[in-house]
C-alpha cells in the first residue's frame, strides 16, 4: 500500500452521505481502496485466499456500519482500522481453531510465506518478509505502516490509538529484531 | 538506528506481494454484487428543542447592533468638533439679525433700562473721546419711567 491511501476524501464522504448517491459512492470507495487495503491485510495474513475473504468482509462491514462513520476521522483511517481489526481477529480465530500458540502460528506463517505463489520479490525481500513475520502483531503493524506505507506517526497514532512515542519505540524495537533475525539467518546460510 | 537498507542491502522496499491476474479490475464489480441492500442513510438531523436564549438571541444581537451604530454616530459627532448649539457666533442668520437695528429694537425687547443707560453712557463716552458732536440735550431729555 502506498501513501495514496491517505487522501483527502471529503468529496467522497459528502457523496456517501447524500441519499441516492450512497451506493455509487461506496463502489468508488471500493475501487479506490481495495488495492491498498489488500496489501495491508496480506502483510498480516500471508495467503491470497484469506486476504480476499478479509478484504470483502472489511468492505461489507464498512458498508453496513456507514452510519457509524461520523466523518471526524479520515475515511481511509476508518477503513484501515476495520481492515486491521478483521485481520487480527482472523489470526486470533485461526490460533484458537488450530489450537496454536503464538510461536506455532509464527512458524506456520513463515511456511506459508515460503510457499506463497503470489510473491515476486527477490531473496532479500523474502528474508525481510520472514523477519517481519517473527515480530509481535503490534510491532508488525507499526513496521508495515512505517516502512512500506511510509505513513507518518501521527496518522498511525489515529489508526492504532497509540501515542506517537510508543509507536516510535515499537518501530525501533521492530528494526532491532529484524536485524537480529537477519544476522541469525545469514549465519545459518 | 540502522536503516533496513543497511540491514538487508538487496531489499527493494517493496513487499513483493502480487495478486491473480485482473484481481483488482474485477473486485469492485464482485463486491457490488455481494453488498447487501440497505436503506439510504437518513441524513436529516433531529432538531433539538431551542432554549430561551436561542430564541431571544437574534433580537439581542439586533438590539446590540443598533446600540453599536448609535454609539458610532455619537462618537463621530464628538470627534468632528462641530457644535450643534446655535449661537450668534456660528449662525450667520442670527448674526445678521443681531446687526439689524430694527430687529433688535422691535424683536429683542428684553433689554432692561439699566442696560440701556449703560449703553447710552458708553456711546456718549466714546463720542466725547472721539470728538464727535452729539446733542446731549436729546439724551438727557429722555424720561425714564
Amino acid at each position: 500500500m502506498s501513501t495514496a491511501l491517505i487522501k483527502d476524501d471529503a468529496e467522497l464522504v459528502s457523496r456517501l452521505r447524500t441519499p441516492g448517491q450512497c451506493r455509487k459512492a461506496f463502489e468508488d470507495v471500493i475501487k479506490l481502496y481495495s488495492e491498498p487495503l489488500y496489501h495491508t491485510i496480506r502483510r498480516l495474513v500471508p495467503n491470497h485466499e484469506d486476504t480476499n475473504d478479509l478484504l470483502q468482509n472489511t468492505f461489507v462491514k464498512a458498508w453496513m456500519s456507514l452510519e457509524n462513520f461520523r466523518g471526524d476521522a479520515k475515511l481511509s483511517t476508518w477503513l484501515y482500522k476495520i481492515a486491521i481489526n478483521e485481520s487480527l481477529t482472523h489470526l486470533a480465530r485461526e490460533r484458537k481453531r488450530q489450537n496454536l500458540s503464538l510461536d506455532d502460528q509464527e512458524s506456520a506463517i513463515i511456511n506459508q510465506i515460503e510457499a506463497d505463489e503470489y510473491f515476486d520479490g527477490n531473496q532479500a525481500d523474502l528474508l525481510l518478509r520472514k523477519a517481519i513475520a517473527t515480530l509481535p502483531e503490534k510491532q508488525r503493524l507499526v513496521f508495515n505502516m512505517k516502512y512500506f506505507d511510509e505513513m507518518k506517526y501521527e496518522e498511525m497514532s489515529d489508526i492504532l490509538g497509540t501515542s506517537v512515542g510508543a509507536l516510535k519505540t515499537s518501530y525501533h524495537l521492530a528494526v532491532k529484531k529484524i536485524e537480529n533475525f537477519v544476522k541469525k539467518n545469514s549465519l545459518q546460510n | 538506528m540502522k536503516e533496513i537498507k543497511e540491514i538487508i542491502p538487496n531489499s527493494t522496499h517493496s513487499d513483493g506481494i502480487k495478486v491473480p491476474e485482473g484481481y483488482f479490475e474485477d473486485f469492485a464489480a464482485r463486491m457490488s454484487q455481494i453488498l447487501p441492500e440497505r436503506p439510504e442513510l437518513d441524513v436529516r438531523k433531529i432538531t433539538p428543542p431551542r432554549s430561551i436564549w436561542q430564541r431571544v438571541r437574534p433580537y439581542a444581537f439586533m438590539a446590540a447592533m443598533f446600540a453599536g451604530v448609535w454609539c458610532m454616530l455619537k462618537m463621530f459627532t464628538m470627534m468632528s468638533g462641530v457644535s450643534t448649539e446655535i449661537s450668534f457666533d456660528n449662525d450667520p442668520v442670527l448674526s445678521d439679525a443681531a446687526s439689524n437695528d430694527i430687529i433688535v429694537s422691535e424683536i429683542i425687547d428684553d433689554v432692561s433700562h439699566y442696560e440701556f443707560y449703560e449703553y447710552c453712557d458708553y456711546e456718549l463716552l466714546n463720542a466725547d473721546s472721539l470728538g464727535l458732536d452729539i446733542d446731549t440735550s436729546k439724551v438727557s431729555g429722555l424720561v425714564i419711567e
